[in-house]
C-alpha cells in the first residue's frame, strides 16, 4: 500500500451529481466544438481538400477517441500515476525530442510542433503538458517532500525549465507560457513560500527580452499586438481579421454558419483562432455564456479537488484545472489582442484530435478522483 | 464585470466558512487561485465587450470592405447631336473580358470558345485558363457587344466581363475642335466634351459581390446591384452638313493658299446659334496623335474662339455701323482720298497708295478706303468710338459654352492716342476673337441686336426629360434697323460692284467684305498676311453669315478677295444647295473667262482689259507697268472674280 501525505476532507461528501455536471459541460463543449469547427472550416476545406466536411470528421473521431479515453482514465484509480512519476517524465521527454527527428517530427509553419504518425499528428507539448503534471504531483506528494524547504520543489523546477527550453525550441512560445503558469501555480498551491515564489518569477521576466533578440520575429509580433493596424497585410494581419470577426458578431452575432470571416479571411479559423468564429457567429452574448461554462468547468473541478480524499487527488484535480484554465486564458487573450499572438488552441472546441482526446482524458482522471472521494467517505 | 467576479469570490469564501470548517492552508492558496483566474476571465470579457459592442460597428464597416469585390459598372456618357439629330460622339459598350481560373469547368472548351471568337492563340489563352496562381486574368480588352454576346452565350464557367464606353465620332475629322475628344478614361479633355464633361459623364453604378479572400465569389451569395445612370446627351446649334461645307472648303483654302492655319464660322445672325466652327490643319477624333502632346494641343485649339487676331477691313463694317449710328456720316457724304490721311503729324497710308480719290461713302466701303475710316473713327472721337465697340462687344467675352475663350486686345481708352483712334477704323491697333468678330458683326446684319452666341441646343437625359433648354439670347440692341439695312446694302455692294447686282453668286442676293491684315511678329511687320472674309446670305435678310480667316496664305497672293472670298462663296453656295434658297433674279449666265497675260503691259491698259472681261483687280505696288500676275494666264476664272495685278 502506498502512503499519502493526507489532510483532513473538509467538505461535505461529494455527490455523484458534480461529475455528472462535469461530464454534461465536457461532453457539450466537446460537441459545440465539432459544430463550429464544421461552421469555421467548411469553406477553406472545401476549397482545399475538395470536402467541406474534412475537418469534422476529424473531429468527430477525436471526440470519439477522447471519450473512450475518458471511460478508460474514469475507470483506473488515479493513485497508479503515483508510479509514473519517472515515466511520465521520461516518456513527456520524449515525445519533445522526437518532433526535433528527421522523418518522426513534421514541421508546419516554420516550427516542429508535431510527430507524424500514419493518418494524423501529435502534438508532443500536448501530452508533455500533462506528463509534466504527473511530475509535479507525484513530487509534491513524494515521502522526502517538506513544504517549507525551497530544496523538496528542485526537481520541478529542474523538469519544468528543461521542458520550457524544449519546447522554446520547437519554437512554441505559448505552450512555453502555458508551462511555466502552471509550473509557478503548482508550486504555490504546493505550499512554497510566497518570497522564494517572486524570487523565481524574476528570472521568468528577465527571459522575455532574452527570446525577442534570440528571435527576432517575435519583437514585430509584439509590435503589430500593440498596433495591428500598422501594418494590416503583414504581422497585424491576422490580429485585425479576428477583431474584425469578433466586432462583426456585435451583441447576439451573425448566427450560426452565417461567419463571413470564414471565407479564408481569417487564417486558422478552425484551430486557434476559432473563438472569433464563435464570437462573430453568437456575439457578445455567445462568447459570455462561453466564458461562463469554462468558469464553471474550472470551477467544478477545483471542487473536485477541495473534496478529494487525498491531497494526491487534490492536487491532480488543481494541475488539471490550471492547465485548461492557463490554455483557455491565453487562448482568449490572443484572439482578443490581449496578448502577442501566439498558437495555442482552446480547450475542447478547437479543431485537433491529439489536444482533445488528452483533454478528455485529463477529465477523465478528475473523474476517478471524484468517485473515490464519494465511494471513501460515506 | 470585475467586481461581480470578486463579489462571486466572496460567496464562495463565505460558503466555505459557512461549511463549518477551517479553512486550511491549501484551501487558501486554491481560493486565491480561482480568484485569480476568474479575475482574468472578467479582463476578458470586458476586452470583449470593448471589441463587440463598441468597435464592432467600426470593425464592420472595415470587414464589409473586404467581404465585397465591387465591380464598377460605368455610366454611358451622353451623346452628342448635332441641330437635325445625327449623332456627332456616341459612347458604345466595349468589355473586357477576363477569366478565373478557379471558376473554370472545362479548360479546353472554353480556350477554344475564346481564343476562336477573340482571334487569340489557342495556346496562349489556354495558359491562362489554367493559371491558378492568380484569381483573375485579362483574355482582351475592349471587345465589344456581339463578341460578349456569343461568350456569353457558350455558358462556359469561369469568365467574367467588365464593361466599359468607348467613345466614337461617327463624323471623324469633322467637328474636330469645337467637338473635342476624351481621354482613353472618358473624361472631356477638350471642346465641348470638356465644357459638358459633367453633364455628359454620368453617374456609375456598381455590382457588389460577396467574396473570399482571394477575391472568388461566394456561390448562393447575394449581389448588390447598383445600376449605373447614363449621362445626359446634349443636341448643338451645329449642322453636320454645313460643318461639312465648311471643312472641306478650309481644307481647299489651306491647300490651294498653302496657308498656316485656316479658321471658320458659320452663324445665325438672328439667333446667335452656331452652325459650324473649326480649323485647319486638324485630325479624325476617331485616331487622336496622343504620341506628340504639343502637335495634338496646337491642332485641339479651336481658334476660332481662343486666338485673337487684327481683323482689318472686315472691322470697317464696324466701324461704319458706329459711325451711322452716331450720325456723324451719311451715305451719300463725299471724301477725298489722296492715298493717305496725316493724322497729328503721322502720314498713314491707304492702302491703294496712288488714292481713291473723290468718292462717297458707298464707294469709300466699297473700295475700303482706310482713308474714310480714319475720317470716321476721327468724327467719332475715342468716347463715342469706344461706347459703341462697346456695345457692339468688342473686346469681350461672348461668353459662348466653350472653354479658353479670350477677349481680345483693345487700348486703354485712356492711353489711345488720336493715331491709334484713327488705326481702330480700318480694323488695326486691335485684336479680336473671330467668334467676338462674327457676333458683334451678325449684329451689323440682323437688324441691330447683339446675338449671344452658343452651342449647346438643349440638355436631355436618357429618358428623355428636358434638362435645358437653350433660348436665343439678346444682349442689347446695338444699332437700329435703318443702319442695319445700310450696312447690309454696303455688304452685297461690296460683292457685287465688278460685274453688279446678284453676280457674286449668281441669282443670289449675297453680301460680303474681304479684309486682308499684315500681321505683326513681336511688334514688327512679319510680311505675312491673314485674309478674311465675311459673308451674309440672304442679303436683305440674313439668315446666314460666314467668318473665313486664312492665316499666312503664301500660294501667291494675300488679298482677302483671292485667298478667302472664293472658299466662303463656295460655303455659301453649298448652303444654298443644302437649304434650296430659290434664285431671287436671273441675270442669265455668266461665262467663264480665261485669265489673260497682262504681263509688261501699262497698268492703264491692263486694267481696262480686265474690266471688259468682267474681272475685278486688287493692285500691288506704285508702278505704271505689270511686272506679274495671279493667277497666271490661262486660268479658268469665274465672272467678278478677282485677280492680283502687281506693278
Amino acid at each position: 500500500m502506498l502512503k499519502y501525505k493526507t489532510y483532513p476532507n473538509l467538505l461535505p461528501k461529494s455527490s455523484s451529481k458534480l461529475s455528472l455536471k462535469i461530464f454534461i459541460i465536457v461532453l457539450s463543449l466537446a460537441i459545440f466544438g465539432c459544430i463550429m469547427v464544421y461552421s469555421a472550416s467548411s469553406y477553406s476545406a472545401l476549397n482545399n481538400y475538395n470536402n467541406e466536411y474534412h475537418f469534422l470528421i476529424k473531429q468527430i473521431i477525436g471526440v470519439v477517441l477522447g471519450i473512450i479515453a475518458l471511460i478508460i482514465t474514469y475507470k483506473i484509480d488515479y493513485h497508479i500515476y503515483y508510479k509514473f512519476k519517472w515515466v511520465a517524465c521520461i516518456i513527456s521527454f520524449v515525445f519533445l525530442i522526437l518532433v526535433f527527428v528527421p522523418g518522426i517530427g513534421v514541421s508546419n509553419y516554420g516550427a516542429n510542433r508535431w510527430i507524424g504518425l500514419p493518418g494524423f499528428t501529435i502534438q508532443g507539448s500536448e501530452i508533455a503538458k500533462f506528463g509534466f503534471i504527473i511530475f509535479c504531483v507525484c513530487v509534491l506528494c513524494g515521502k522526502k517532500f517538506e513544504a517549507l524547504k525551497f530544496k523538496s520543489y528542485l526537481p520541478i523546477l529542474i523538469v519544468g525549465v528543461l521542458m520550457c527550453i524544449l519546447i522554446m525550441l520547437e519554437p512554441n512560445m505559448s505552450i512555453t507560457m502555458c508551462v511555466g503558469i502552471v509550473m509557478l501555480i503548482m508550486l504555490f498551491v504546493g505550499g512554497m513560500k510566497l518570497k522564494q515564489l517572486t524570487m523565481l518569477a524574476v528570472p521568468a521576466v528577465a527571459v522575455v527580452p532574452l527570446l525577442i533578440i534570440l528571435e527576432p520575429y517575435r519583437l514585430k509580433r509584439l509590435f503589430a499586438f500593440i498596433d495591428p493596424w500598422a501594418s494590416p497585410q503583414g504581422e497585424g494581419f491576422q490580429l485585425i481579421q479576428s477583431l474584425y470577426s469578433l466586432g462583426s458578431g456585435g451583441w447576439f452575432g451573425v448566427g450560426l454558419f452565417n461567419s463571413r470571416q470564414k471565407y479564408q479571411f481569417l487564417p486558422f479559423s478552425e484551430s486557434d483562432f476559432i473563438f472569433s468564429i464563435i464570437g462573430e457567429e453568437f456575439g457578445f452574448i455567445g462568447c459570455l455564456l462561453l466564458i461562463l461554462v469554462f468558469i464553471a468547468l474550472i470551477y467544478l473541478i477545483i471542487k473536485v479537488a477541495l473534496r478529494a480524499k487525498d491531497r494526491f487527488g487534490c492536487l491532480l484535480s488543481v494541475g488539471v484545472a490550471s492547465v485548461i484554465g492557463v490554455q483557455i486564458l491565453i487562448n482568449l487573450a490572443v484572439v482578443t489582442g490581449s496578448i502577442p499572438p501566439t498558437g495555442v488552441p482552446l480547450p475542447f472546441i478547437s479543431a485537433g484530435s491529439t489536444s482533445l482526446v488528452v483533454f478528455m482524458s485529463a477529465i477523465g482522471v478528475i473523474l476517478n478522483v471524484d468517485r473515490q472521494s464519494r465511494k471513501s467517505k460515506i | 464585470m470585475i467586481y461581480a467576479s470578486i463579489f462571486l469570490l466572496y460567496l464562495g469564501v463565505r460558503q466555505l466558512k459557512n461549511s463549518g470548517y477551517s479553512i486550511s492552508f491549501l484551501q487558501k492558496r486554491l481560493l486565491v487561485l480561482i480568484m485569480l483566474i476568474t479575475f482574468l476571465f472578467a479582463i476578458i470579457i470586458c476586452r470583449l465587450g470593448v471589441i463587440q459592442l463598441i468597435n464592432g460597428e467600426w470593425l464592420q464597416a472595415k470587414a464589409v470592405d473586404q467581404w465585397t469585390r465591387d465591380v464598377p459598372l460605368k455610366a454611358k456618357r451622353g451623346t452628342v447631336f448635332d441641330r437635325n439629330g445625327n449623332a456627332i460622339a456616341i459612347s458604345s459598350p466595349s468589355y473586357d473580358v477576363y477569366v478565373r481560373a478557379r471558376n473554370v469547368d472545362d479548360a479546353v472548351a472554353l480556350s477554344q470558345k475564346l481564343s476562336t471568337i477573340l482571334d487569340l492563340e489557342f495556346e496562349k489563352v489556354y495558359a491562362k485558363v489554367v493559371d491558378r496562381t492568380v484569381s483573375e486574368t485579362l483574355i482582351k480588352m475592349q471587345v465589344d457587344e456581339s463578341a460578349m454576346q456569343e461568350i456569353k452565350n457558350a455558358n462556359l464557367n469561369g469568365v467574367v466581363f467588365s464593361q466599359n464606353n468607348v467613345r466614337s465620332y461617327p463624323y471623324g475629322d469633322l467637328f474636330t475642335q469645337v467637338l473635342g475628344f476624351t481621354t482613353i478614361d472618358g473624361i472631356g479633355q477638350s471642346g465641348l466634351e470638356a465644357y459638358y464633361n459633367e453633364m455628359l459623364t454620368g453617374i456609375n453604378g456598381m455590382l457588389l459581390t460577396q467574396a473570399d479572400v482571394q477575391g472568388i465569389e461566394i456561390e448562393n451569395s447575394l449581389d448588390y446591384y447598383l445600376p449605373s445612370t447614363p449621362g445626359l446627351n446634349i443636341t448643338t446649334t451645329l449642322d453636320a452638313q454645313i460643318q461639312l461645307l465648311l471643312e472641306k472648303a478650309m481644307i481647299k483654302a489651306l491647300q490651294e493658299q498653302k496657308a498656316s492655319k485656316v479658321t471658320g464660322i458659320v452663324m445665325n445672325p438672328n439667333t446667335g446659334e452656331i452652325l459650324a466652327m473649326g480649323s485647319k490643319p486638324s485630325f479624325d477624333l476617331n485616331e487622336i496623335p496622343r504620341d506628340n502632346v504639343s502637335e495634338l494641343m496646337a491642332m485641339a485649339k479651336n481658334m476660332a474662339v481662343v486666338d485673337i487676331y487684327e481683323p482689318g477691313s472686315t472691322f470697317k463694317i464696324i466701324t461704319s455701323a458706329c459711325a451711322l449710328s452716331e450720325g456723324v456720316v451719311t451715305v451719300n457724304d463725299s471724301f477725298y482720298d489722296p492715298g493717305y490721311r496725316l493724322v497729328d503729324g503721322d502720314k498713314i497710308k491707304c492702302w491703294k497708295h496712288i488714292g481713291h480719290g473723290q468718292q462717297n461713302f458707298t464707294d469709300g466701303f466699297c473700295n475700303s478706303c482706310n482713308s474714310v475710316f480714319i475720317d470716321l473713327a476721327l468724327r467719332m472721337g475715342i468716347d463715342n468710338f469706344y461706347e459703341m465697340l462697346e456695345k457692339f462687344g468688342i473686346g469681350q467675352k461672348t461668353d459662348i459654352d466653350f472653354y479658353g475663350e479670350s477677349s481680345g486686345i483693345m487700348m486703354d481708352k485712356q492711353s489711345a492716342k488720336t493715331v491709334d483712334l484713327a488705326r481702330m477704323g480700318f480694323g488695326q491697333a486691335i485684336a479680336v476673337t473671330p467668334i467676338q468678330l462674327i457676333t458683334a458683326l451678325s449684329a451689323t446684319v440682323n437688324g441691330g441686336k447683339l446675338m449671344a452666341p452658343y452651342l449647346a441646343k438643349n440638355i436631355v437625359d436618357s429618358e428623355g426629360n428636358v434638362v435645358y433648354m437653350a433660348s436665343e439670347k439678346k444682349v442689347r440692341d446695338v444699332i437700329s434697323e435703318e443702319v442695319s439695312a445700310t450696312i447690309r446694302m454696303f455688304l452685297e455692294e461690296a460683292v457685287s460692284r465688278p460685274l453688279g447686282k446678284y453676280t457674286f453668286i449668281e441669282n443670289y442676293c449675297v453680301g460680303g467684305k474681304t479684309g486682308t491684315t499684315q500681321k505683326y511678329v513681336n511688334g514688327a511687320i512679319s510680311g505675312t498676311y491673314i485674309a478674311s472674309f465675311f459673308g451674309a446670305f440672304p442679303c436683305d435678310k440674313p439668315d446666314y453669315v460666314i467668318l473665313f480667316i486664312v492665316d499666312e496664305p503664301t500660294a501667291g497672293s494675300y488679298y482677302g478677295s483671292i485667298a478667302a472670298s472664293p472658299y466662303a462663296k463656295e460655303v455659301i453656295e453649298g448652303i444654298i444647295e443644302y437649304k434650296g434658297y430659290k434664285p431671287v433674279a436671273d441675270i442669265g449666265e455668266i461665262e467663264n473667262i480665261i485669265m489673260p497675260n497682262l504681263v509688261g503691259q501699262s497698268l492703264a491698259k491692263a486694267s481696262q482689259e480686265l474690266i471688259k472681261l468682267g474681272l475685278s483687280y486688287e493692285l500691288v505696288g506704285e508702278g505704271d507697268f505689270v511686272i506679274s500676275q495671279f493667277p497666271n494666264a490661262g486660268t479658268e476664272l469665274n465672272a467678278g472674280q478677282v485677280v492680283q495685278l502687281n506693278t
